[in-house]
């Protein structure tokens, strides 16, 4: 390392060769400097500048493309050093630096990092990828807030006087956002033609922003009203960086020498006075790349460092006769801008030339407040000077003529496409309570309505103005020029709404809309599903496209296609992108051949041995709840017959338990009271459900569990139409529904069939007398009576009480079931599962028999054993598949009457009830 | 350990993006970037094509069988903001379309059977929406719910329990995980699961056959799987997380056994492991290497 130190009166340079650093920061105490490169970390002292400079190696494969210490003094060992992706912020304790975060979101290189200058555990950064993350030190995981954005982004600022505002470059645009509403931006200009290298805001005033780009100039807007920049500094190279001197009203700006050529100097200008800047620095052999200022503790010197690519680090002495030049010695000067922003009236520049006339104190009484203790407002003595201290730059508005001899002005307002001309006139009286004259010229391409509202604002207020004998031409001016931008904007955005829907039409073309790829995921190329029971479907990329990115990762986003190319990418050539970048004909080539392929192939795997479950098994299991035993030991048998003898021994176990203990026993108890017996099967079933064989869980809680029977007899519902819920199906879609039936003549009930689903026939009375033996009201879902299995009539020794899990096992074993199709074994089961006692809702249909008159709530007499309804068509009882009229009540075989009305509209009895339409009706109700 | 049962050449012209089978393993859906959606008969290790459903204009991204007691429907969503419901009526043909959305819609699920015919979908700008077909009136009803995730939802899955309240589990570009219950007043967070470091790709709720306790299973692009579970009961609001296993790449797809003790993990490196969780409640991986390159092999 070599370290040349020479002292001059104006500056120390340090050169620092093997550093290769590409970022330079200074701490907020200003007492060191951070040198960020590839390979070395460099912290160096800036107090005793002889003391050699601290190395901490690095050796990273990418370069530091930004760094900064925390603003704040309470953490001011805290510094963020931006590389390739990540931030990292390290920390200074004993002059060594540690990494304790580091911050990773971003999916391109960092190229701005900001710390909040309120909240010092907030940092924003910004990317290529088209993000600005805010971070939390708090919690460094992920961002907390994100702000997405079509193009990438710069340079992130945060705001100096405000805690939640800040600035991205995008290109030549500037968006300003505040953080608390970050899906959209709060401004968007539209600042320089090309890239913004620089953002700075104005330390002292909040909406002052200032932009360095490489159009060779620096602007600076009013956030708050950004149509135009407020003044322009130009440049006669690229300007890389700009930023407010903490003294005075001055900026130093960075420049590049186009092709190397010219001075690589930094140019300090006052702002009061942008003709030409008040001091140039020179020294440094090649571009400066990044600058910083410090101030000296008891000294009024502020010193400037700089860092080159020449490797040089500079101090510059700013000594106080350089700060006046900036405007520092004004201190009256910042006061008075800023009361003269809050009467909105007199700008900046307006005092600057007001300072050799006199000035004029109003003395009405009335005290305007600023935020500033004086309260002065400045009013020009006469109409000339009235003139010269107009602020032209009044947006969209230019002064044509402005004549105080001839007592006239012209003002010409343009603003999407639309021309006002104002013509003014001041009377001799001016502005002692005489308002001035205004017109409108008739060349002005306004409609009249908006001529005449003009007109108006005008004259109002103007006539506010004088009544307080003021001169009113900037003010009348200024709300002349806002009326007209608001009428405008309102047309405006009707256009941009039909605008809107052309590019809704326009974006049905995919490649239009890929800008907002940046947050939808990178496709699935491949995966794996289960299905049905032990059904696996995978899909994937074939194994060449695999193979040909091992090392990468990938991507987050779909946008990584269209980053990749210009051209519209599709996932398959992204890739083979990688070695497609040189041969990108037979990468075309290759990817139309696996696309023709076999690619696009799935496959369906059996995984079904991977689960405990048995189809064959399910198929072959019986079930008989008045001998358990015997149902038992056939199980057992059907599982040896199928090699499960593990099965086999547990069926035979359980059937042990389930039959009579034999009396010859030496035991005095039987062996059904004996405890063991019980927790065998209780523990049985928990082994499998722990080992996830609902099935075998299942059957044996339906073999030890309770058979849901009929109930003997409830009471005869009546007629009832409650108001039906909203499930009501209707009667065709009903017996179209695959896998059931109308009528469940299987005792018990199928708790799958939703309240309301069954549609129900209603009686209408004049039935009576047609039939003897129709259907009067059928109830299908009926209360049920659980009557468990009595140990006393020989059946099962062994009873498991209702417990929601083992409903619970049989009605997955249930669904099961259902998906293999085995829909006997189903309803088997299903006889074993607990209905929900809900009240069902809808009609509730009751059937009377026809021979012992009783009404019933299910197909079935008990009294008479034969089924309720007759068949109107074959005059057979009904068993099966059934269906009747919900009006008169006729009814019978489903295919009969399904036959009958598929060329019929009346009822086949002749009682003359239009069942189709009729019963439609009521069930529509 | 799994015997394969057919090969299908789906004759897609771009990529697939998602395979379902439907309930009684006789019907598989794709959904390829050709915009198309087909439909395969794989009975009796046969296959057959059935039809090619037309009606996106972008890359398919997900597709979803509805329970059969409604019919045979599917339900596909696409970069093209769309979500299309399919029903067989004779022919397979378009019943439904939603596009109220203004982002790719990345993720589309069918909801249990009991709350009726209903499906939720998820989308890049960040909102998810539930769609119901209201069987009184045979009118499609929706409930969006904006700013889910911030800049988008990825991915979501209904809890398969079909009885208590509606809940939904979404992940998205927000790396954070977050439950949802319908309420009175619409949908609403119940719980906010934060362990990834990356956007969340996948989630899923498994199906539980031990009662009171909850399992979902959640990968990122942070290449890690984890299961999250819960076992106070009906109403679960904390979760206790378990990295499975941290993958070579992003992992993108998750999928629960019918019994919730196998989920099967696939990302971005083209494999697919299956994960087994024994008696003991650990985790091991139980697929063959052998089987992936078999799979591949096919492919080619």
């Amino acid at each position: 390392m070599i370290t040349a130190t020479r002292w001059s009166s104006e500056y120390i340079v340090a050169e620092h060769r093997d550093l290769q650093a590409s970022a330079m920061a200074v701490d907020c105490t200003g007492t060191f400097v951070l040198l960020a490169g590839r390979r070395y970390l460099g912290l160096k002292r800036l107090n005793e500048p002889t003391e050699t400079l601290k190395k901490y190696h690095r050796n990273s494969k990418y370069d530091v493309s930004t760094a900064e210490w925390s603003p704040h003094r309470f953490q001011k060992d805290f510094c963020a050093i931006a590389t390739n992706q990540k931030v990292e912020v390290h920390t200074l304790s004993e002059s060594a630096l540690s990494k304790i975060f580091s911050l990773s979101a971003h999916t391109r290189v960092i190229s701005g990092v900001n710390w909040n200058q309120f909240d010092g555990n907030l940092i924003a950064t910004c990317s290529n990828d088209t993000f600005t993350y805010i971070w939390d030190l708090r919690d460094t995981k992920r961002p907390v807030t994100s702000i997405t954005n079509v193009a990438g982004v710069n340079e992130v600022r945060w705001n100096k006087q405000s805690s939640t505002v800040l600035a991205t470059a995008h290109g030549g645009d500037v968006k300003i956002w505040d953080q608390r509403k970050p899906t959209a931006p709060v401004q968007y200009i539209t600042a320089h033609l090309s890239n913004i290298h620089c953002l700075d805001w104005n330390p002292n005033q909040e909406n002052q922003l200032a932009t360095s780009s490489q159009d060779c100039s620096v602007k600076f807007f009013d956030t708050a009203n950004p149509k135009r920049a407020e003044t322009v500094l130009t440049s006669v190279a690229p300007v890389w960086r700009a930023r407010y001197t903490p003294f005075g009203n001055g900026l130093l700006m960075v420049v590049v020498p186009p092709m190397k050529r010219g001075e690589n100097s930094l140019l300090l200008w006052n702002l009061g006075n942008q003709t030409a800047p008040v001091h140039t620095f020179v020294g440094h052999s090649d571009i400066v790349l990044e600058f910083e200022w410090r101030k000296q503790r008891d000294s009024l010197d502020y010193q400037l460092i700089t860092w080159s690519k020449d490797q040089t680090l500079r101090i510059w002495q700013i000594e106080p006769f350089l700060q006046k030049l900036c405007g520092t010695e004004n201190g009256n000067e910042g006061t008075l801008e800023q009361m003269s922003h809050s009467d909105g009236l007199l700008p900046t520049s307006s005092l600057a030339n007001s300072a050799d006339g006199s000035v004029l104190i109003e003395g009405d009484g009335k005290l305007e407040t600023s935020e500033q203790a004086a309260p002065v407002t400045i009013q020009p003595k006469s109409l000339h000077q009235e003139f010269s201290l107009v602020n032209t730059a009044i947006p969209n508005v230019t002064f044509d003529v402005l004549d105080p001899g001839k007592r006239k002005c012209t003002v010409t307002a343009a603003l999407n496409g639309s021309i006002v001309v104002v013509f003014i006139s001041f009377p001799p009286g001016y502005p002692q309570s005489v308002a001035p004259v205004f017109q409108i010229a008739p060349t002005s391409t306004v409609d009249p309505a908006l001529k005449a509202k003009l007109l108006k604002v005008l004259r109002h207020t103007a006539q506010q103005r004088v009544k307080k004998n003021r001169s009113c031409l900037e003010p009348c001016i200024r709300q002349f020029a806002e009326t007209l931008e608001e009428a405008l904007r309102s047309d405006d955005s009707e256009q941009a709404q039909q605008l809107g829907q052309l590019h809704g039409g326009l974006l049905q073309h995919p490649s239009l809309y890929s800008f907002r790829d940046a947050y939808i995921p990178f496709p699935r190329t491949s995966g794996a599903k289960f299905g049905s029971v032990g059904m696996l479907v995978c899909f994937g990329r074939s194994s060449i496209s695999s193979s040909l990115r091992p090392d990468r990762m990938t991507p987050r986003s779909l946008s990584a296609l269209n980053s990749y190319s210009e051209s519209t990418l599709t996932v398959p050539t992204y890739y083979f992108n990688d070695r497609g970048q040189a041969r990108p004909h037979i990468n075309r080539s290759i990817s139309k051949l696996s696309q023709k392929g076999s690619k696009t192939s799935v496959i369906v795997y059996d995984a079904s041995k991977l689960f405990p479950m048995n189809k064959a098994l399910a198929q072959k299991y019986t079930f008989d709840s008045t001998n358990v035993g015997k149902m038992c030991l056939k199980n057992s048998e059907a599982a040896s017959t199928l090699g499960r003898q593990d099965l086999a021994r547990v069926w035979s176990l359980a059937a042990q338990v389930a039959t009579e203990a034999t009396r010859d026993d030496d035991e005095d108890d039987a062996w059904h009271v004996h405890p063991v017996s019980f927790g065998v099967i209780r523990s049985l079933i928990d082994h499998y459900i722990s080992e996830f064989d609902v099935q075998t869980a299942a059957m044996l809680c339906c073999a030890f569990g309770t058979k849901v029977v009929n109930p003997p007899q409830v009471s005869i519902m009546q007629k009832i139409i409650k108001p039906s819920d909203s499930s009501t199906y209707s009667l065709r879609k009903w017996w179209q529904k695959p896998g059931s039936s109308p009528y469940h003549t299987v005792h018990g009930i199928d708790s799958s069939a939703e309240p309301g689903e069954c549609l129900a026939p209603i009686k209408q009375s004049r039935s009576h007398s047609w039939s003897e033996s129709m259907v009067e009201e059928v109830v299908i879902h009926s209360h049920v009576n659980l009557e468990p299995q009595k140990p006393t009539n020989g059946i099962s020794r062994v009873v498991l009480s209702d417990s929601p899990e083992y409903e619970l096992y049989k009605k997955i074993y249930c669904e099961i079931l259902d998906r293999w199709h085995l829909l006997d074994a189903r309803t088997q089961v299903m006889k074993y599962v607990k209905g929900e006692q809900e009240v069902h809702q809808g009609l509730e249909p009751l059937t009377e028999c026809h021979s012992c008159k009783q009404k019933y709530r299910e197909p079935l007499c008990s009294k008479c054993k034969t089924p309720t309804l007759t068949c109107i068509i074959c005059h057979i009882p009904v068993k099966g598949s059934a269906c009747a009229c919900c009006l008169c009540g006729h009814g019978g075989h489903l295919v009969h009457i399904f036959t009958w009305f598929s060329t019929n509209l009346v009822c086949p009895t002749g009682c003359g009830c239009q069942c189709l339409s009729e019963g439609y009706e009521v069930q529509e109700f | 350990m799994a015997s394969l049962v057919c090969n299908i050449d789906t004759a897609h012209e771009d990529i697939v993006h998602d395979a379902e089978i439907d309930f009684h393993g006789l019907q598989l859906a794709t959904c390829s970037s050709d915009n198309v959606v087909k439909i395969f008969g794989i009975k009796n290790n046969t296959q057959s094509h059935i039809a090619d459903l037309k009606g996106h204009y972008g890359p398919v991204w997900q597709v979803s069988w509805a329970h059969p007691k409604f019919g045979n429907i599917i339900a596909s969503c696409s970069y093209d903001r769309k979500v299309i419901i399919w029903k067989e009526n004779q022919e397979w043909t378009k019943i439904y379309e939603y596009n109220n959305h203004d982002a790719s819609v990345n993720s589309v699920k069918f909801g249990p059977h009991e709350y009726g015919l209903i499906l939720a979908c998820g989308s890049s700008d960040g909102a998810f929406s539930i769609i119901s077909h209201n069987s009184t009136t045979g009118s499609w009803e929706f409930k969006k719910k904006i700013n889910a995730h911030a800049i988008g939802c990825n991915a979501l899955s209904w809890c398969p329990d079909g009885r208590g309240p509606k809940r939904i589990v979404t992940g998205g570009c927000d790396s954070l995980v977050r439950i949802w219950e319908e309420g009175p007043n619409g949908w609403d967070e119940k719980a906010k699961l934060d362990a990834h470091s990356d956007w969340v790709r996948d989630v899923a709720w498994a199906p539980s056959i031990i009662t009171n306790h909850t399992t979902i299973a959640s990968c990122s692009q942070d290449r890690r799987v984890i299961v999250w579970t819960s076992s106070t009961g009906n109403n679960p609001t904390t979760f206790v997380p378990l990295v499975l296993h941290t993958f070579d790449d992003a992992v993108w797809n998750l999928s629960w056994s019918i019994t919730g003790n196998i989920l099967a993990v696939s990302g971005g490196d083209n494999k697919v492991t299956l994960w087994k969780q024994n008696s003991e409640r650990h985790w091991t991986c139980i697929s063959d290497v052998s089987k992936t390159q078999t799979h591949d092999q096919r492919q080619l």
